[in-house]
């Protein structure tokens, strides 16, 4: 037979824009959560942040005389997740500010989807918060009143070993009635959106459980030994929200799955530490920025060794991150 | 099969439409009137042609003589009259020998075997035949035999047909599972054979219980029956013998090396007929299928016919765009021509709708390629080597132990031809090799 060497024939049914469909309709449950908690503003800050984000993506691309990629909805991804990383008090020009850093800077200047070191949401989040802290830590609790309240993590932070009197209890930690940034809050809604990524094969199971074990275990050992201080931790604050929605990210982690695991696990110990280290919350958005950066020193100590031989050949060149 | 085991195999679950064939009998095709027979049906050299034009010819009658080496001996199909032989100047004078068929299927056998079979006798009787090993390659079979001869330790034979629509083998274990059982009995005693093995796909019952009858029936308790998860591609023969008897086939080497003798059981059939019937190998079982065929079938057919002859007695086709696969849709090779013949290697005639090709895209880091890759590649790390021109990385990551399985194409959300890139890089490769 003549042979032309064009196989595969076939191709999955997944897609690029179908993995950021996925990931938005993972963020549903927790959105759903904030507008019901937070009503309109935080509606209106959403949606801000998803059409600034596409925006951005499209002006840049338009004005670079480039291929315009918005379809790929990971912009709307990035801005939904700006959003929802701001408490609902913040003011509506921040998530402007927050989807153009993200878009604009760590996106789109070093090439576009794939090619970013620095998990663009993430970066921005921890931009804004050096830049206007007095404005967005001004927590406020669910409901119409915005009766102002401390994240919990500011009475677990700064060297503290045990859960003081007036934190805010496990169950309502759990449940959301805590202060705290929109997407972070209702536990359950972030674990149903961990579920679906799963069940879709989207992410990992074991990549968001290791960033959890790891912050665990840390606190574990800073509080103690008590292990209620250290699943205090865990539920506290964006550590949950941001395992299951920014150390999944694909481009700014690793690309092999036992590197993605050290990865989250060492993000989960970073987190422990700058929490117990130093008086800030928000120690996980650090903790992510500097392992962007080590990931891929950690793809490179993962390279399988490939079958039928002995060694393997770490590589070490562009071709790892482009 | 044991939890760690599952954990331990690589590669994709791919939907596998076998169900379009998989319960169907087989149907032996009434030969056409004209028959072909290219000389290079196999790996290795052509074979030179025997006969004349006006020769008339018996089913068995020796067309193509081996060339020595890495070539094999082709047989006719059919009765009737040799009524031209084609040269093809665009393959390297390619010889072509096309029957008459006179529909009376006039048999020449080969001599009868002694009782007490040698190995010299049984690597001959392959040669004779002309039986070379499926899996696209068509290596010479008798050269594989003779390669392990003395050091071989186990026997694994491969019924795990892991590419998509595929039945031919599932159909062949069905139909012929006590051949099969008594031919690995007799290569058992003549190779002094520890351990045998048969791997079939898991979700395949009625193979399964075909061979595990016939295990009873021959009293051929020594031989194995070993289910492998149906993930593509369990029907590799490194991957298998390594999923099987724990044993990594190193770079370099070849099964036999490590003391295993491999052969597909559309092989092992027709290693049967050669030595119980002194049948040379002339006719093969194969999957006509695809969502383009009106009636799917797997059918027996005579090497030589061509394929819109099998196309016809399959109904037709459907209305449409349509792609012709000779294989499966992951490892098949396409062609236009539907006026082509079956040869040895052809297991499946896949007939795809085709589909406009999608526009690649910019890779999102998701990693499927470098964590399903069954040989542990990390194919986006050898695409961006082949497009920046980085050669010395491209060695570094291995690209030369790809197996071509294709997964990495096929996962890819971003519809980037990993595959094709890894192909390219290799060629390049091989190239400065030989400077």
């Amino acid at each position: 037979m003549s042979k032309n060497l064009d196989a595969p024939f076939i191709k999955t049914k997944a897609t690029d824009y179908g993995i950021m469909r996925d990931v938005l309709i993972a963020l549903m449950p927790v959105s759903l959560m904030a507008v019901w908690s937070f009503g309109i503003p935080s509606f209106l800050m959403l949606t801000l942040g998803v059409v600034s984000a596409v925006s951005f993506e499209y002006a840049y691309q338009r004005i670079m005389k480039k291929e315009v990629t918005i379809k790929d909805l990971s912009a709307a991804v990035t801005g939904l997740l700006i959003g929802l990383s701001l408490p609902s008090t913040a003011p509506l020009w921040m998530v402007v500010f927050g989807t153009a850093v993200a878009i604009l800077i760590i996106k789109q200047l070093p090439g576009g989807i794939g090619r970013n070191t620095f998990n663009p949401a993430v970066f921005s989040r921890v931009l804004i918060k050096i830049l206007f802290s007095p404005l967005i830590t001004d927590w406020v609790l669910p409901g119409p009143d915005a009766v102002s309240a401390a994240t919990p993590l500011s009475f677990i932070g700064d060297g503290s070993k045990t859960i003081p009197a007036g934190a805010p209890a496990f169950y309502d930690a759990f449940m959301g009635h805590i202060g705290g940034n929109m997407g972070e809050m209702v536990k359950w809604a972030i674990l149903l959106g961990f579920a679906y990524l799963v069940i879709r094969k989207v992410i990992n199971f074991w990549v968001p459980v290791s960033m959890l074990a790891g912050l665990f275990l840390t606190t574990l050992l800073f509080g103690e030994s008590d292990p209620g201080f250290a699943l205090y931790h865990v539920i506290t604050g964006t550590a949950m929200f941001a395992a299951v929605f920014m150390v999944t990210d694909y481009t700014s982690g690793p690309l092999n799955n036992k590197a993605r695991i050290y990865y989250a696990l060492l993000i989960g110990i970073l987190t422990g530490v700058i929490r117990y280290s130093f008086a800030l919350p928000g120690g996980v958005g650090i903790a992510i920025l500097i392992m962007n950066l080590l990931a891929p020193v950690l793809d490179g100590y993962c390279t399988p060794r490939v079958f039928g031989h002995k060694g393997r050949v770490i590589p070490t060149s562009s071709v790892l991150r482009r | 099969m044991n939890i760690r085991k599952l954990f331990s195999v690589r590669g994709v679950r791919i939907p596998d439409h076998k169900e379009m064939t998989k319960d169907l009998k087989v149907e032996s095709l009434k030969a056409p009137k004209l028959l072909y027979f290219p000389m290079d049906m196999h790996i290795g050299k052509p074979a030179k042609p025997t006969v004349k034009v006006g020769d008339f010819v018996k089913i068995g009658t020796l067309l193509g003589e081996s060339e020595g080496g890495v070539s094999t001996n082709i047989h006719s199909s059919v009765s009737g009259k040799v009524v031209s032989i084609l040269k093809d100047e665009s393959r390297g004078d390619l010889e072509t020998v096309i029957i008459e068929n006179d529909y009376r299927d006039d048999k020449v056998k080969l001599k009868d075997l002694d009782e007490n079979i040698t190995t010299e006798d049984f690597m001959k009787r392959l040669e004779e035949a002309g039986i070379t090993g499926k899996g696209g390659a068509g290596f010479p079979a008798h050269i594989k035999y003779d390669m392990e001869r003395n050091k071989s330790k186990y026997l694994v034979i491969n019924g795990a047909e892991c590419e998509p629509y595929s039945t031919a083998d599932h159909r062949c274990m069905v139909g012929y599972a006590n051949e099969i059982v008594k031919i690995i009995q007799l290569i058992d005693e003549i190779y002094e054979v520890d351990e045998a093995y048969i791997a079939v796909e898991e979700h395949m019952t009625e193979s399964k219980d075909a061979l595990n009858k016939a295990l009873k029936e021959n009293n051929a308790e020594h031989i194995t029956l070993h289910e492998l998860p149906a993930i593509y591609p369990q029907g590799h023969s490194g991957l298998q013998i390594h999923q099987i008897l724990g044993l990594e086939i190193k770079e370099g080497q070849r099964s036999g090396d490590i003391g295993v003798l491999q052969s597909n059981v559309s092989t092992i059939k027709a290693i049967y007929d050669a030595v119980f019937n002194n049948e040379s190998f002339h006719k093969r079982i194969i999957t006509v299928t695809g969502p383009m065929i009106k009636n799917p079938k797997n059918l027996m057919v005579r090497i030589g016919t061509s394929v819109d002859h099998i196309v016809e007695a399959c109904g037709g086709f459907h209305e449409g765009e349509r792609m012709n696969i000779s294989g499966g849709p992951m490892m098949g090779k396409s062609f236009d021509d539907i006026g082509l013949p079956v040869d040895k290697d052809t297991t499946t005639l896949l007939f795809l709708k085709k589909h406009p090709k999608e526009e690649e895209r910019a890779c999102i880091r998701c990693a499927k390629c470098v964590n399903c890759c069954p040989v542990s590649l990390q194919p986006i790390l050898i695409s961006n080597a082949y497009r920046n021109r980085e050669y010395k990385m491209g060695i570094d990551l291995k690209s030369e132990s790809c197996i071509s399985c294709g997964i990495c194409t096929y996962i890819c959300p971003s519809r980037i031809n990993l595959l094709e890139d890894i192909q390219k890089l290799n060629k390049e490769l091989e190239g400065k090799e030989d400077e």
